[in-house]
Formats: structure tokens, C-alpha cells, sequence
């Protein structure tokens, strides 16, 4: 039996149906009636404990070799996270989630060999392929700057509290890198979590479902704030996604103001202006359109 | 003969009054008319303080004493006095060569500004006589220069004249400023906009601009700017005259306020940073108040926000009225060929135009389309464009061009391409871009009004073939010389729209290639249109998430840099943007700083980005939010004191005092810093002042900041009284956080260690558990503070089993600090064995991290790790504790080598001589003492050893060891060995009572000390 036949037979003995049609990889991670089954599965008060199904179906799914299988797993990282993070606080058995996401952190651990990943930020002063500075094109060392964007990677076996952060950040790089994949239905839950992790201006239905602050460090907040930036400025057209990444935009900069976190201050607050110069049609004349003065010529 | 006698007396009387006057007049000229040498003037400078000090302005020379404070030595005008430094005066160059009475080369109106400030001195100085030399000769006649000069001024004034009457035509804005909200310019009628003055250039040979008011149906106008800019300001700093006199050469135009001289002063010394407003007081005034200048003029572009251009655009809800078609020298209405369109007569409509307009097929049916596709009908514009085989027209561009390359090339070698074969292939190659224009222009059209009906696919597929024709007709790339620029259009909008067009396809692989073909192959693209898609292909890097290969090295020079990865291209694209902006290439676009902006701080690199706002040319920003900015980049680099360096200027009273994001920031750098406390206290009041509105959610961060500075203060505070009720202010303000947050873990954090240090054990315990629980674990300093909070309670095996529960919770990197805090936790229990094990565990991590770690200083957990410094130090005083002195000294030896001054090592040999003070150390441990009291004279155990020693050398000796161990409890009130022996001081003096309450102290605090000092967690 195939990989994902068995995944999906499995499946369909956790969920209360699978549809018929659903028979590859790539229609379970887009079929609606599934994940919003999975979804609130996950969502359930109950979820994530170390004998639960789903999780554990998650995490084998997430262990076979079909890379289109680990895209399913992938598509829930949002829920998984958001849960999580939101309910370290009530003292529960989560260790069927932290399986998860120690999977994808094992995964990810093993696939860069633990290397950090950084970026060169150029100094124009070297030419480069998309300029040419004149004049002063001496052959001297190439100015470099180093950044870090995401550090070493050390091997955990357990979830270590003080190490959780950076585990679930890994686990959004790891989303990140396949956002173009997912479904929108799975980023508007990220961008959703992401409203309910910052709390920033409690509304009363907040406080009476009693959620409250998750400690955002940098190590989450820096893979969230891209992952934001694909959901605002990526090249799709879903006007849900965009309102509930603006929304979670809004509350991740009041967030990093009451944080008085000054990068993030800095990221959230060019997201903000970003999206009100979108809005602003004297900045966005079309360019490309043809002139439309009255006298026709040639 | 009466008459003719009064006749005489009338007119001898009348001559005598003539004559008198006369020679008043002779007299007062003499007195006061006086011709100067260069170096006569020259020693009317100010320097010596018994003659007049003169200026020389246009060969009339003034004596200005009475303004000495400006003119005399360290004046702000000194460099005006005992010369004549007329140029200098709309220069604004004082130095060397600048000071000169030469003239030559300005503009009319700067000329007209010197003469102003000449008559300027006439009416508000003596006048006292005349310079020999450019302007007036030994005579004290005019000169030719000075007649030119007067002649060019009156010319100067008469196009100011000319422009103010055209001005006057069009009302300018209406603006006002106040000391709290800025700036505004509006309209009463009308809407502001900024637009070119016509004299402007003729005049001064620059380019400024005006605010005016403008109707609604004069907005249509070309040239017309938007004023969204801001005009913010504030006045302020002791402006001089050399600093608005740079400005004297602008015209007209009303004086706003001195924010915006500052502004202009920015921009014309491109720096603004060397500007520091002084705290002095300042009058605010509009600048005739500022002695001695007449009027300031200067435009008010320099500080307006540089606003962008709108295109204006035929609206497509009116109606059009009057379009017509127009070729071959005829004019016709559209009219009648629309109704024949909306009836479906497509080829009716084409016959019709071809006939009235002599046009072929093609060109007919470009029109039709374009025509269509202005009434929004795509359709049918589609359908008539369908009517042309653009396909085959491309085709069949392409062979005679081909022939035209091949003779140009052959051309190097022939000694016989003449003149005449090259005007004939120019033709040629005029009537092939006219063909090709018209070709691809429909080929742009179908691909817009596929565009519109939303077949991207198709729509792009158009597009490219626009391209490829392009490539195809021109193989070497487009050049200015080659291509006409109506087909030079139709190429860059096709090159911008490509890449859109594919995004919208949801084809997003071949969205990227595109992208980079468009902007590595030469499409003689304007500078900022290839901005424009520069920028668009960077946000596309950033966004959306698709990692693509690098870009190949294939045709790149070779030592080119080439981005490795999206983050990478998208960072050097608005970088180079960027650079293209700093050197005026192309338009300001604040989005390009802001995607920049948010790409580099997600990178941790804001210096980079600090570099960036630097280089930005004043006035594209507001001063304050670019100082805000820069302090964010320079606080996100963890370079806390420039951040605050920068706050303390946006935040002056005189710019954006209530700004709350600057006021968070500051206080919170302040409250890590006990002697910045206090100006913390500050900004944090103002922050708590000014949260309401919108900013109510903050209220609770801004108390948190008042209670962190105010409980800082309280640290450095001399008096008992003031820092106990520093400490109550403190406490009040945290509780008032924590009841607007109730499960803010760092409120929660700080209140437990607030009570730790009061020592209010019970309730800090509460604290500290309720903060563990809320961050589930995550922070070491929760566990750190519960295990401290315990062995402070004296529940020493508890402790420890917090400390080993945390050291589960721990990455091995960050276990340092918690074995530390085992190994003295043994210490207490008395288990010393046990004690020197964790110190061995200890010191193998901390040698490993430094060899693992050593050189990569990335993360930036790396602070709180325990030097290896600590772990010696811990070792020696255990060995002490046990008497093992042999091994405190190898111990002490060890850590000399990883530093070698230091005080507490100082203390433990103070200690250890102590030890043998029977030997007769004594002498030697206290100068161990009091030299660790001057390394670090906030090292309390060695003032309380001086304390304790200082006694022994007899009554004389005890007002000092009171002092001392007065200071060691100022730094740290709950020392409880202080305290017992400040009370043995006491007791020695005599003093029982106060010894009493001391040894009280020591003995309430005996049983709460923490194994730890509880301010080592934070």
C-alpha cells in the first residue's frame, strides 16, 4: 500500500468521513471539508495530548517520504503552534502537539545540519549584478555584512520550556519556506493566532475566553513577521486573507509598542505604512495604462 | 525802498539760511563721509576694542558698533566686520575665498538681495563713509561695478515684481504654526498645490516651488503636486545671521516660521545632525525680530515633504466631449464611428476612417481599438484588433530591419558607406519604427484589454510577444539613439506590465524570470520606471514566499556580487534603489524605505538601515521621526545610549515632547541605568500623561517604565527618606499596571523582585510562582528568581530542587548561570564536596562554550553567560570558607589570569590576610580592602570588611568605619553583616540605642538573605 493510502485510510478512521474524491496528496491538503474537520479537532479543549490521534497520525504523516505528505502536515503548523503557545499556561498534557513540533524542528535540525542561516546585507561600493558603481571599482575585500536569520540549531529530544519558542519558531521557518503551498484557508488561521498571541487592546470577547498574552521573543515573533509580510504583500487575492492580515498586523505593532521592542517596532510599524500607501490611489496610478487623452493619433 | 529793503533783508535772509545749510550739509559730509582703504577697514574689526567696529557692504561702509554682541569677536557676524564681504552675504560662504566683494556670477535677484542688504544697513546703521576700491575710486565716485551692480538688482526686482503679479493671480496657501501641532498649509477656497515658479529659473537659475490654491476644475492642470507633506516645525536654537543669509537668494513667498529656516538649513548644508537646538531661551518670532536682517525670504519647497506627482487623467465617469481622431494632418469627431461600433459595423467603422484619414488597415484598426478600450468596451476592442495579423506584422518587421542591421555592421569595413546610404537607411529606420510602433502598440492594446477582462494568462502572452518583437527588431538591445519614444513607450509599459500581468496568472516562476529579464538585459527604460519595477520585483522577492534560484552568473562581469538567495536580491535591489535616490537619479518613495526598512530589521541589520536614514536628504522625513527612527535602529542594535542621545533631542520641549513611542523607549533605556533613572522617571510621567485616546492600551507599559525608573532611583537616592518613597512610588505604579494587565509576566517578574528586595518573602514567592506558571517555564530569570526567593527563605533543599527542575528546562548553553546558583546553594547546605562538583561541571561548560562559541558572537543569549572569571572567584571563596588556603590561592591565581584587576579577588585576599592576621597581615588586608573599595567603589563586601577591620585600630579609627559602613548600606540597605557592624561601631562609641536598632536590622535580615544578590537576575 502506497504511503498515502495508508495515511489516508487512517484518516478516515479518525475523522467522521473522508470524501471519496479525496485520493491524492495534494487534494487532502486542499480539500475544505477536511481541514475544517482537522481544524476544529485540533482546536478541540482536549487536543494535543501525548494519546491523541491526530496527533499522532500528524506525526506519522509528517515521517513518510512523500514530500507532498509533509506539506499536509504543514498546513496545520498554525493551529498546532497557535494552540499550543495558547494553552502552555493551563498546565496541560500537550505532548501530543510537542511530538509535532519537535518532529519539525528534528527535521529541520537534520536537513541544515544544524548551521544557522544568514544573508549578506552588500555594500554598493562592490559592484554588483544589478548595479555598477563608477569610479571607484577598486578590487579591495568586499564589505559583507553578516546577519543571522535564523541561529545554530541544537538537537532537543524534549520539549525544553526554555527552548519552546525557538522550537515553534523553527516550526514556522519550516511553513514559511513552503508558504507558497498552502492553502489561504491556513494562513488566515496563522494571521488569527497571531491577533490572539499579541492581545494588544483586549476586547471583551477576549477576556471572557481568558486569553491572554503570549510572550512574543524575537526567536517567534521574527518567522510570524514573515510570514505576515507574505500574507499582506504576497501575490494573491484573497481580500479575507488580506483583512485578517491586517488585523493581526495591527495588533502584532501595538504588541511590539507595548513591548517596546525596538525592531519589531520597526518591521510592524513599515508593514503599517506599506498597506495605507496601497490604499492610497495618488501613490498607485496605473502606469501601464494607455493614454487616454481625447485626440486620437497616431 | 520799505519793500525793496525787506525784499533784500527776505532774500539776504533767505541766502544766509542757503548758505548755512550748505555748508551744514559740506560739514556733515566732511564729518561724516569718509573714504577707507582696504586696510584702514581692515582694523575696524572688532579686535580692538577702542575703535568703531565697520562693515563694509557694496563699497558703503557702516559703523555697526552698536551690534557688537553680533559683530564683535565671537559674534555670530564677526566674519562681516573690517571687510567687505558683500558676496558672502547670499552665499552663505564665510570662509577664505567666500568673503569676497566680488560679485560676479551671481543671479540678478542675489544681486538684488546684496543691494537689499545694503539699504537694510542704511536705515538701521550709521553710514560712515566709503571703501576705495571695487565700488568707488579715490574720488569716492561710483564705479562701473557698482553702477552694473545697481542696474542688475533693479532688473532682479522687476521680474520679482512680474512673478509676484502672476502669483498674485493664483492665491497662495494659507498656513500657520503652532508650538503643538506644527504645521498645516490649506486652502479657503480651493485645494493646496505645489507648482514651479516660471521666473524661478530665469531669475536665480533654479528650480523652486509655491504653495497655491487651486479650484477644482484647475486641478486637471499639468504640473500641479499634491502638498500631502506635512509642514511641521518648530522654532527654535540661536539662528545667526550667516545661516539665514545662505537663504537670502530665495524669494518672495511668506516667512513661515524658524522650523522651517531649520529645515532649510538642513537642506542646505546637507547635515542636520551637527544642528543641536540649545535648551537656551528662545524667542519666537517671525525673523525681523532677530536683529539685523531686513526680511528673510526664502521658498517654502525646502520644507515641504516631497509629495509625488499625480498624473492627470481623463475621467472615466464623464462623459467624453470632443474626442477626435487625428492623422495625416485631419482632424475628424468620433462620433459617427462610435454609433457605427455599437452597432456591431466594425468593418463599416474601419472603411469609414480609412477613407476621411487616408490610413491603411492597420493603422485604422490601432485606432478603433484604442478608441474602444477608452470606452471601456474591451470587447469589442478586442474584436477589432483581432481584425489585424499582428503576428504576421511582427514577421514581416523583421526581415528589412535585419538588412539594415547587416549593412550598418558591414558599414566598419566599406569604405564607401557615404553619407547618403546612411540618410537613406535612417529613413528606413524611421519608417520601420513607425510600422513597429503601430504593431506593437496594438499588440499592447489587446494584451490591456485582455488584461481588463481578467485573461491574465493570455493577456501576458501578448505581452511577451510585445517583448520578444523587441528583441527580435533590435537583437543588440534599445539605446536613446536608436528608438523614436512613442515606441520607446509602448516598450517600457509593456516591460513594466509583463511581470504584473504573470503575478496575476498565478505563473509565478516565470513572474520571477521575467522580472530579472527585464532588469538585467538594457530596455532604455527611464530611471524611474526601471525604479518602479526594481522595486516591484523586490517586494515580489520578499513576499511571496517562493524560494527561486539565485540569479545564474551566465552574462554577469565577473567580480559582480550576486545575491544568493530571495532575502538577498531583495535587499540589493532597494538598496540600489535607495542609492539611486540619495544621488537625486530618481523620485523619493517612502515605500521603498519601508520595505527596506522591514527586510533589515527582520535581519537584525538596523545599522545598515541607520546608515540609510543618515544619507537621506533632509526634509524627506520629518526631523523628529526620522530621530525617532534612527534611535529605534540604534536601540535594535542594542546601542542604548545614541538611542537615547537621539530621544533626548526629539523629545526637547520645542519638537514632539509627547511622542509615545519616543517617551516608551527612552524610559525604558533609562530605567536599566540607575543614574538615568531619574530623567526616565521623566519621560515615563509624560508617557503615563499622554496614554489615552488611542494610546489607552498603552498605559499599562507606561506605568510598568514609571515603576522600573522610579524603583531604579531609588537605588542611587543619598536619602533614606526619598528612596523609601521612591520605592512606594515604584510599588504604587506597578500595581496599577498589573490591575490594567493582570497576566503581564513581566509586570509580574518585576513586582516579585520589587518584594524580593524588600524582602516581603512571601509575596515574592507569590509573584514569582504566578510568573513561572504564565510563561509556562520559558524564562530562566523565573526559575532563577523562585530558587533565589527560597534560599532567601532559608529553604535551602528546595531551592535546589528548583534549580534542578530549571536545569531540565535548559538548553546546556544557558545552564551557567543555574549551576552557579546550585553550586552556592551546596555551599549553604553546607555540602562543599557536592559544591566543587557543580563548580567542576560548571567551569567544563563554560571552557567549552568559549571554545565553541568563541569567535561566532551571533546569538544574543550570549550576555548572561558565566564568565569563567565567576566560576574561580566561586571556587576561591569556597576553598576560604573551608581554610583550604593553598587552593583559594591556586584559585585566585586563575583568576587573575582571566582579569586582572578586580575587586573581588581583592576582597578574598583581604579575607585570606585576615586569616593570618596574627601574623600581622592586618595592615595588608585592609589595603587589599580599600583597593577593591577603588576598583569598583560599588563593592560592598569589602567596605563592610573595612568596617569591620577599621574598629581594631582603636576609637580613633571609628567615625571612619561608620561612614564606610554607612555607604556600603546607601548601596545595598539589606546587607545584614553592615548592619551588624555598623551596630559593633556604634556600640564601641557608646552609642547603645543606635546600636540596638542595628544589630535589630542585622538580626531581622539574618534569616533572609538569598544566596544570590536578587538584582543579579535582572
Amino acid at each position: 500500500m502506497s504511503s498515502h493510502a495508508s495515511c489516508i485510510q487512517t484518516l478516515s478512521s479518525i475523522l467522521s468521513s473522508v470524501p471519496s474524491s479525496v485520493s491524492s496528496s495534494s487534494s487532502l491538503l486542499h480539500d475544505p471539508t477536511i481541514s475544517a474537520e482537522i481544524s476544529s479537532l485540533l482546536r478541540h479543549p482536549d487536543s494535543g495530548s501525548g494519546d491523541n490521534n491526530l496527533c499522532r497520525w500528524l506525526y506519522d504523516t509528517f515521517h513518510s517520504p512523500d514530500p507532498d505528505l509533509k506539506l499536509v502536515v504543514l498546513r496545520y503548523v498554525p493551529i498546532i503552534a497557535g494552540v499550543y503557545l495558547t494553552r502552555i499556561a493551563l498546565r496541560k498534557s500537550l505532548a501530543g502537539f510537542e511530538a509535532i513540533l519537535l518532529a519539525l524542528y528534528a527535521h529541520e535540525t537534520t536537513a541544515r545540519d544544524g548551521q544557522p542561516v544568514s544573508v549578506n546585507v552588500p555594500d554598493l561600493s562592490q559592484p554588483s549584478i544589478y548595479h555598477d558603481p563608477k569610479g571607484s571599482a577598486k578590487t579591495k575585500a568586499t564589505e559583507l555584512n553578516l546577519a543571522v536569520i535564523s541561529p545554530t540549531l541544537e538537537p532537543h529530544g524534549t520539549m525544553r520550556s526554555s527552548r519552546r519558542a525557538r522550537i515553534v519558531g523553527v516550526a514556522l521557518e519550516l511553513y514559511y519556506a513552503k508558504i507558497s503551498q498552502m492553502p489561504v484557508s491556513s494562513k488566515i488561521e496563522f494571521c488569527e493566532f497571531c491577533d490572539i498571541w499579541a492581545a494588544s487592546q483586549k476586547t471583551e470577547e477576549a477576556k471572557a475566553k481568558k486569553e491572554r498574552m503570549i510572550p512574543l521573543p524575537w526567536e517567534l515573533l521574527q518567522p510570524s513577521l514573515r510570514i505576515l509580510g507574505h500574507c499582506l504583500l504576497g501575490s494573491h487575492n484573497s481580500k479575507e486573507l488580506l483583512a485578517a492580515a491586517s488585523s493581526a498586523k495591527k495588533s502584532l505593532y501595538h504588541r511590539s509598542l507595548h513591548d517596546i521592542d525596538a525592531k519589531a517596532i520597526l518591521a510592524t510599524g513599515s508593514l503599517l505604512r506599506i498597506e495605507k500607501m496601497a490604499s492610497d490611489p495618488i501613490l498607485n496610478v496605473d502606469r501601464t495604462e494607455i493614454d487616454m487623452s481625447n485626440v486620437l493619433s497616431l | 525802498m520799505a519793500s525793496s529793503a525787506q525784499k533784500f533783508i527776505t532774500s539776504s535772509f533767505f541766502g544766509l539760511t542757503l548758505i548755512v545749510a550748505f555748508m551744514a550739509f559740506l560739514l556733515k559730509f566732511k564729518s561724516s563721509q569718509k573714504l577707507f582703504s582696504a586696510e584702514e577697514l581692515s582694523l575696524h574689526n572688532g579686535t580692538d576694542e577702542s575703535l568703531p567696529i565697520l562693515l563694509g557692504i557694496l563699497g558703503s561702509v557702516f559703523d555697526v558698533t552698536k551690534g557688537k554682541s553680533h559683530y564683535g569677536v565671537g559674534g555670530g557676524y564677526h566674519h562681516f566686520a573690517g571687510r567687505d564681504a558683500s558676496r558672502a552675504f547670499v552665499s552663505g560662504n564665510f570662509t577664505g575665498d567666500g568673503l569676497t566683494d566680488s560679485l560676479r556670477g551671481l543671479s540678478s535677484t542675489e544681486v538684488h538681495s546684496v543691494v537689499g542688504w545694503r539699504d537694510f544697513y542704511f536705515k538701521s546703521y550709521k553710514f560712515v563713509g566709503k571703501l576705495v576700491g571695487r565700488y568707488y575710486d579715490s574720488q569716492g565716485n561710483p564705479t562701473k561695478y557698482l553702477k552694473g551692480a545697481e542696474a542688475k538688482a533693479a532688473r532682479g526686482a522687476q521680474l520679482m515684481e512680474k512673478q509676484k503679479e502672476m502669483e498674485a493671480k493664483q492665491p497662495s496657501c494659507s498656513s500657520r504654526w503652532s508650538q503643538d501641532d506644527g504645521g498645516e498649509v490649506w486652502c479657503d477656497n480651493g485645494f493646496p498645490r505645489l507648482v514651479q515658479r516660471p521666473f524661478e529659473i530665469a531669475l536665480t537659475g533654479k528650480m523652486s516651488r509655491r504653495c497655491a490654491c487651486y479650484s477644482e476644475d484647475q486641478l486637471g492642470q499639468p504640473g500641479l503636486e499634491v502638498v500631502y507633506g506635512f509642514l511641521q516645525g518648530s522654532a527654535q536654537g540661536r539662528l545667526n545671521l550667516p545661516f539665514i543669509m545662505a537663504f537670502g537668494d530665495h524669494s518672495i513667498s511668506t516667512i513661515y516660521d524658524l522650523g522651517f529656516l531649520i529645515e532649510a538649513w538642513c537642506t542646505f548644508f546637507q547635515d542636520c545632525r551637527s544642528f543641536n537646538p540649545t535648551p537656551t531661551k528662545i524667542r519666537q518670532c517671525p525673523m525681523q525680530c532677530f536683529d539685523p536682517i531686513p526680511t528673510i525670504q526664502f521658498s517654502i519647497s525646502v520644507s515641504l515633504n516631497q509629495s509625488h506627482s499625480i498624473q492627470t487623467m481623463a475621467d472615466d465617469d464623464s462623459p467624453p466631449q470632443g474626442r477626435q481622431f487625428s492623422a495625416n494632418g485631419t482632424s475628424i469627431p468620433t462620433a459617427d464611428v462610435e454609433a457605427k461600433l455599437d452597432k456591431g459595423n466594425i468593418q463599416e467603422a474601419e472603411s469609414s476612417l480609412r477613407e476621411r484619414l487616408s490610413l491603411n488597415s492597420e493603422e485604422a484598426r490601432t485606432l478603433l481599438g484604442r478608441l474602444e478600450y477608452q470606452r471601456g468596451n474591451v470587447e469589442s476592442a478586442l474584436r477589432v484588433l483581432d481584425g489585424i495579423d499582428l503576428q504576421s506584422a511582427i514577421q514581416g518587421l523583421q526581415p528589412s530591419v535585419m538588412t539594415n542591421s547587416y549593412s550598418n555592421s558591414n558599414s566598419n569595413s566599406s569604405s564607401l558607406s557615404s553619407s547618403s546610404y546612411d540618410n537613406a537607411g535612417a529613413n528606413r529606420d524611421s519608417q520601420n519604427q513607425k510600422a513597429a510602433k503601430l504593431v506593437l502598440e496594438g499588440v499592447y492594446l489587446k494584451a490591456k484589454s485582455l488584461q481588463k477582462l481578467g485573461k491574465f494568462t493570455e493577456a501576458a502572452k501578448d505581452c511577451t510577444s510585445v517583448l520578444d518583437a523587441v528583441g527580435k527588431i533590435f537583437p543588440q538591445g534599445i539605446s536613446d539613439a536608436q528608438v523614436e519614444s512613442p515606441l520607446q513607450e509602448t516598450v517600457s509599459k509593456a516591460v513594466e506590465l509583463l511581470p504584473e500581468l504573470l503575478k496575476l496568472a498565478g505563473n509565478y516562476q516565470e513572474a520571477m524570470a521575467t522580472y530579472r529579464r527585464v532588469l538585467l538585459n538594457p530596455w532604455n527604460l527611464d530611471n524611474e520606471c526601471f525604479a518602479r519595477i526594481q522595486k516591484a520585483f523586490a517586494v515580489f522577492l520578499l513576499h511571496s514566499g517562493l524560494e527561486a534560484d539565485p540569479p545564474s552568473l551566465g552574462a554577469q562581469a565577473e567580480g559582480a556580487y550576486v545575491p544568493k538567495n530571495n532575502l538577498e536580491e531583495a535587499i540589493l535591489l532597494l538598496l540600489v534603489i535607495m542609492q539611486k535616490i540619495h544621488q537625486g537619479v530618481v523620485q523619493w518613495d517612502p515605500s521603498v524605505m519601508d520595505h527596506l526598512m522591514y527586510a533589515l530589521s527582520l535581519c537584525s541589520q538596523t545599522p545598515v538601515l541607520s546608515k540609510q536614514l543618515e544619507e537621506l536628504k533632509p526634509g524627506l522625513f520629518h526631523r523628529t521621526e526620522r530621530w525617532n527612527f534612527l534611535a529605534l535602529c540604534c536601540s535594535g542594535a542594542g546601542q542604548n545610549k545614541a538611542a537615547l542621545n537621539i530621544l533626548r533631542k526629539s523629545l526637547h520641549i520645542n519638537e514632539k515632547p509627547n511622542d509615545l513611542t519616543a517617551l516608551l523607549l527612552a524610559a525604558k533605556i533609562c530605567s536599566e541605568d540607575p543614574h538615568l533613572a531619574a530623567e526616565g522617571v521623566g519621560y515615563a510621567q509624560r508617557a503615563v500623561d499622554n496614554a489615552k485616546g488611542v494610546d489607552e492600551h498603552l498605559k499599562g507599559a507606561c506605568l510598568r517604565m514609571l515603576g522600573l525608573c522610579l524603583g531604579k532611583q531609588a537605588k542611587v537616592s543619598s536619602s533614606d527618606f526619598e528612596r523609601s518613597q521612591l520605592q512606594n512610588g515604584s510599588l504604587k505604579s506597578l500595581d496599577s499596571a498589573l490591575s490594567l494587565e493582570q497576566d503581564n509576566p513581566d509586570i509580574i517578574f518585576e513586582l516579585g523582585v520589587h518584594y524580593a528586595e524588600q524582602r516581603n518573602l512571601n509575596t515574592a514567592l507569590h509573584f514569582a510562582k504566578k510568573y513561572i506558571d504564565i510563561t509556562g517555564g520559558s524564562e530562566l530569570k523565573g526559575w532563577r528568581l523562585l530558587a533565589l526567593i527560597l534560599s532567601a527563605q532559608q529553604r535551602f533543599a528546595e531551592a535546589e530542587t528548583v534549580t534542578d527542575a530549571a536545569l531540565d528546562e535548559t538548553g546546556k548553553w544557558e545552564q551557567g548561570p543555574l549551576l552557579r546558583l546550585k553550586a552556592k546553594l551546596k555551599v549553604s547546605q553546607l555540602r562543599p564536596m557536592e559544591a566543587i562538583d557543580t563548580y567542576r561541571h560548571l567551569l567544563a561548560l563554560v571552557q567549552a562554550q568559549r571554545k565553541a562559541l568563541g569567535p561566532m558572537k551571533t546569538d544574543s543569549q550570549v550576555d548572561d553567560k558565566v564568565k569563567e572569571f565567576e566560576v574561580w572567584y566561586g571556587l576561591a571563596t569556597l576553598y576560604s570558607s573551608l581554610s583550604h588556603w593553598k587552593d583559594v590561592e591556586v584559585c585566585v591565581q586563575k583568576a587573575r589570569e582571566m582579569k586582572q584587576y578586580s575587586a573581588e579577588l581583592l576582597h578574598t585576599e583581604g579575607k585570606i590576610c585576615c586569616m593570618h592576621e596574627e601574623r600581622g597581615e592586618f595592615q595588608e588586608a585592609l589595603s587589599s580592602h580599600i583597593n577593591a573599595g577603588l576598583l569598583d567603589p560599588l563593592f560592598v563586601p569589602s567596605k563592610v570588611r573595612i568596617g569591620a577591620l577599621l574598629p581594631k585600630m582603636g576609637s580613633i579609627a571609628l567615625p571612619v568605619a561608620r561612614t564606610v559602613l554607612s555607604d556600603a548600606l546607601r548601596i545595598e540597605p539589606t546587607n545584614r553583616k553592615a548592619w551588624y557592624h555598623l551596630g559593633m561601631v556604634h556600640k564601641a562609641d557608646g552609642r547603645l540605642a543606635e546600636a540596638v536598632d542595628c544589630l535589630q536590622a542585622a538580626s531581622m535580615l539574618e534569616d533572609s538573605d538569598p544566596v544570590e544578590n536578587f538584582r543579579s537576575i535582572l
